[in-house]
């Protein structure tokens, strides 16, 4: 994974119909507002049905970044898109315990290619929605 | 030789006792020593010879303070507080080093035979004395003997305490049982410094063994009750985080009442009652159909 970006970036792409969201190991707070609008921007543009949140960078998380992850995959799922949540590692998993977030609702897989697999179906078909247009 | 009818007051007896003991503590003591190893229930693997013997004659000379003022009958009294002290840690101690309480009773009634041994010698002439005087040491006895046994009693149940201690706090043993199956028995005692090593464990190996699905079988824990239920809860709303899905096994009709009195809320989790039924939910989530090849019985 490249991260050779200006700090301030949020790192996003497409893969397979699904938005690929991949966290930085450091959750800092003004990159973390700027990715809750900017990847609902994204949805909002593409009308993606898929979006992945990656943690698999993350080994620590307070409770700022965990209440506006929180939020931000809410909010996707209300645009209509399907939301999972993939590479939790053991310690951020302990953490969102202590902090008691759960992401409910929302399917958590431990890699990123299972997420993948799941929604490709979901993809695939708007896929060819588009392409009929 | 005249026999003496007259009621003699325990104080009397307690005098005679007291000077009695003084003179011959050394003999009562090396006596005691030789009865008690006749028994042979004096075990000289859990204690040393010279250390049983520095206990006894300890024991005597405190036993000799006590019935100094000549009281014979209240072992409540002031004067036997260092003897009630002295009996308790030694049973205690005793009760630690693994002697049965048919032992230690052993240990300390030998005093009582070897006493009364000599004090039948003493008073072989005077048999109504002599019947007044057992009577009197034999009581006594008996209720310092209770005391000792409960502080044996106490001794012992302090050991077991230990020991369940260590047990509760043995390693979890967290198991591959299928390719993307863990499974975990918890016995015993679950407080949250304990759940909180669970869950540690637990999701150090989902990441390392990448499983799907977590077993949890709480056939074995002592006490479910709403504390333990959130524990349970925490943990496997944790590996959930992770994408591993737990089942909670070995729910006996019992805890199930329990938790069902308690309001106990387990949200979306699925729970079975044997390790059969939750291995059976984990292959059919995991995509596993069983099959048995025809012929075989």
């Amino acid at each position: 994974m490249n991260h050779n970006h200006d700090a301030d970036d949020v790192l996003m792409y497409k893969n397979y119909g699904c938005l690929v969201v991949p966290l930085d190991a450091e959750l800092r707070d003004h990159t973390l507002a700027r990715t809750k609008d900017e990847v609902l921007a994204k949805v909002q543009e593409t009308r993606v049905k898929g979006v992945i949140v990656d943690f698999s960078a993350v080994s620590v998380i307070d409770s700022y970044a965990g209440e506006l992850l929180n939020d931000t995959a809410r909010a996707v799922s209300l645009l209509g898109a399907t939301v999972v949540i993939s590479g939790i590692k053991p310690g951020t998993a302990a953490s969102l315990v202590d902090l008691d977030l759960y992401f409910d609702g929302i399917t958590k897989v431990p890699a990123l290619e299972e997420a993948l697999r799941i929604l490709r179906p979901a993809a695939a078909n708007q896929g060819e929605t588009s392409h009929e247009t | 030789m005249v026999d003496e009818k007259i009621d003699i007051p325990t104080g009397e007896v307690g005098e005679n006792l007291v000077k009695f003991l003084q003179k011959n503590e050394k003999k009562i003591a090396d006596a005691w020593t030789i009865n008690r190893l006749k028994n042979s229930k004096i075990r000289a693997d859990l204690i040393s010879k010279e250390d049983m013997d520095a206990r006894s004659t300890r024991l005597l000379k405190t036993f000799t303070d006590a019935v100094t003022e000549g009281n014979l009958e209240d072992i409540s009294m002031g004067e036997y507080g260092p003897l009630n002290q002295l009996l308790d840690e030694t049973s205690k101690e005793l009760a630690a080093r693994g002697f049965t309480l048919f032992e230690t009773g052993t240990y300390f009634f030998s005093l009582k035979d070897t006493l009364l041994e000599y004090l039948q010698k003493e008073y072989s002439a005077k048999p109504v004395i002599l019947n007044q005087v057992i009577t009197i040491v034999s009581k006594l006895f008996d209720n310092l003997s209770l005391t000792a046994f409960d502080s044996f009693i106490k001794g012992r149940e302090k050991t077991l305490k230990g020991y369940v201690k260590v047990m509760a706090e043995m390693a979890t043993p967290i198991l591959l049982l299928w390719k993307e199956i863990l499974f975990l028995p918890i016995v015993g005692v679950v407080d949250s410094k304990r759940a909180q090593t669970i869950m540690e464990e637990i999701l150090r190996q989902i990441s390392e063994k990448n499983s799907k699905i977590l077993i949890l079988d709480i056939m074995g824990v002592a006490v479910v009750d709403s504390a333990v239920a959130n524990h349970i809860i925490k943990i496997t709303r944790a590996t959930k985080l992770m994408g591993c899905e737990a089942i909670i096994t070995g729910i006996s009709s019992s805890i199930a009442q329990t938790m069902v009195s308690l309001g106990i809320d387990l949200g979306g989790l699925k729970t079975r009652s044997t390790l059969i039924d939750g291995l059976e939910y984990a292959f059919e989530v995991l995509g596993y159909h069983i099959s048995r090849n025809p012929g075989k019985n």
